[in-house]
């Protein structure tokens, strides 16, 4: 007998990960590595490599981040290494899948991802699955957590930050929000903060992020942060704190702004309970002190209080799954999407 | 303790009294008379603020007695209202979708 599986998927501009109702779960880097030449192509026994391994010997690789600003670049080369990234995520926690089983999956966009943006998404994973849902990423990380009401939903991806406001009613367009200010963008912030800085000193898109993602959002209270970082091919110690505050701060602003434009839109009956619980999800969850960053950053609009997430990796893909899982066969059947 | 003044002041009113008709009042007596109403004033007035106190704990109790009182009826509403706002939540998005289908066949 032909089995049904459910499975939650969080494509993400820097990383996608899959959780199913079988209980597996896989997150990989999103991207593909093509071999530069036949020496690579002799060498990896393939013609591609995925994901981490892609990232880990990407010298000999010509390798595609497919996303931008959480959804996929309009371009054959973005949409051929997605399909061939979900085609991967579902073979790694499917193994047991038998031609004629069904694959009912959810996948998250932003929620103000263009309707062009959708498609698509759509075009490229309706190959791959059976029944399809698309979700908003900030209300899937909601529906994770089962915090229905009274809340503000914080994730901090690589491309975009994705705010949603929950209420006890389904979040419709006015109660989201998308920002383009990220992980990405903090990275960008950091890298021309140290090089205002320190001018040549030598850095990459690694050594920044390795930088952030030690060191996060620096608070007035904390001593100098000393970093080795190299001028000429030689390295020194530099006191990279105030960069580092300064840059985190950066990243909390638009986010306070964006939390501050739908707390007052809001019934100001709940405006408070709204601005008190604040929960932060995606990898930028992760970045330490960003919860005092952002409460600093509120204290212009009245406070607030943030927490963190604990599973800030599978957190949207769970809440996908979940909604996946709730959704009653009879909603599945009318939504049968035809091929765009 | 008020109870014991009382009494103090009774006997020794009852005493005074006999000594009144007998024609002998003495300051002595209106001074000791004296002293017993300014102790019972002052118990009166410790008593009532004590009143106070309680009555003020007691409110207080009862305030914080009611949004538990709200809590629990809400409690006990809860598990049918969660069901409600996840289904509300899935017609949400099953709404959502249908109309992105539709949008979707409107773009090329
Ligand atoms: N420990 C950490 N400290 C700081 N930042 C971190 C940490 N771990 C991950 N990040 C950052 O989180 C971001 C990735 O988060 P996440 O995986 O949620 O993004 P994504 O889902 O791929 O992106 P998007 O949702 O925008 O499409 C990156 O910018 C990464 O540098
Ligand atoms: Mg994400």
């Amino acid at each position: 007998m032909p089995a049904t599986f459910q499975v939650g998927i969080d494509l993400g501009t820097s990383r996608s990960t899959i959780t199913t109702s079988t209980g597996r779960r896989f997150t990989t880097a999103t991207c593909v590595g093509y071999c530069k030449d036949v020496i690579a192509r002799k060498r990896f026994g393939r013609d591609y490599l995925l994901g981490e391994e892609a990232v880990a010997n990407r010298l000999a690789l010509n390798v595609v981040w497919p996303l931008a600003e959480g959804v996929v670049c309009e371009d054959d080369a973005a949409v051929e290494a997605t399909r061939l990234i979900l085609q991967h995520l579902l073979a790694q926690v499917l193994p047991e899948r038998q031609p004629g089983d069904q694959v009912y999956a959810a996948i998250g966009v932003p929620a103000q991802a263009s309707l062009r943006s959708k498609k698509i998404i759509v075009q490229i994973t309706q190959p791959l699955v059976d029944k399809l849902l698309i979700v908003s990423e900030a209300f899937a990380v909601a529906y994770a957590l089962d915090r229905f009401d009274e809340c503000l939903i914080v994730d901090i991806g690589a491309g975009t930050t994705d705010l949603c406001r929950m209420h006890g009613a389904f979040a419709e367009e006015e109660d989201q929000v998308t920002l383009t200010e990220a992980g990405n963008y903090l990275d960008q912030i950091l890298h021309d903060a140290i090089l205002q800085k320190y001018p040549d000193v030598q850095l990459s898109a690694g050594i920044v992020r390795t930088i952030k993602e030690r060191h996060g959002y620096i608070s007035d209270m904390t001593g100098p942060v000393i970093v080795q970082l190299t001028r000429q091919g030689i390295p020194a110690e530099y006191d990279l704190a105030d960069v580092l505050q300064h840059s985190c701060l950066q990243l909390a602003l638009p986010i306070s702004r964006a939390i501050q434009t739908l707390v007052g839109s809001f019934d100001p009956d709940f405006q408070a309970a709204l601005r008190h619980n604040i929960i932060i999800a995606g990898g930028g969850s992760r970045l330490q002190g960003i919860d005092k960053a952002i409460e600093k950053s509120l204290a212009a609009y009245g406070g607030g209080r943030a927490t963190c997430v604990d599973d800030a990796e599978f957190c949207g893909s769970i809440g996908t799954l979940k909604l996946c899982a709730d959704m009653p066969d009879e909603y599945w059947e009318q939504l049968y999407i035809e091929a765009p | 303790m008020l109870s014991s003044v009382i009494i103090a002041k009774g006997l020794f009113l009852a005493t005074a009294g006999s000594w009144v008709t007998s024609g002998i009042l003495l300051a002595s007596v209106y001074k000791r008379l004296n002293t017993l109403n300014k102790q019972q004033a002052q118990q009166i007035s410790q008593l009532q603020q004590h009143q106070k106190t309680l009555r003020a704990h007691l409110e207080a109790l009862r305030q914080q007695a009611e949004p538990l009182m709200i809590r629990e009826v809400s409690a006990m509403q809860q598990i049918p209202a969660e069901k409600g706002t996840k289904s509300a939540f899935l017609q949400g998005l099953l709404k959502s979708n249908l109309k992105l289908q539709q949008d979707m066949k409107l773009i090329s």
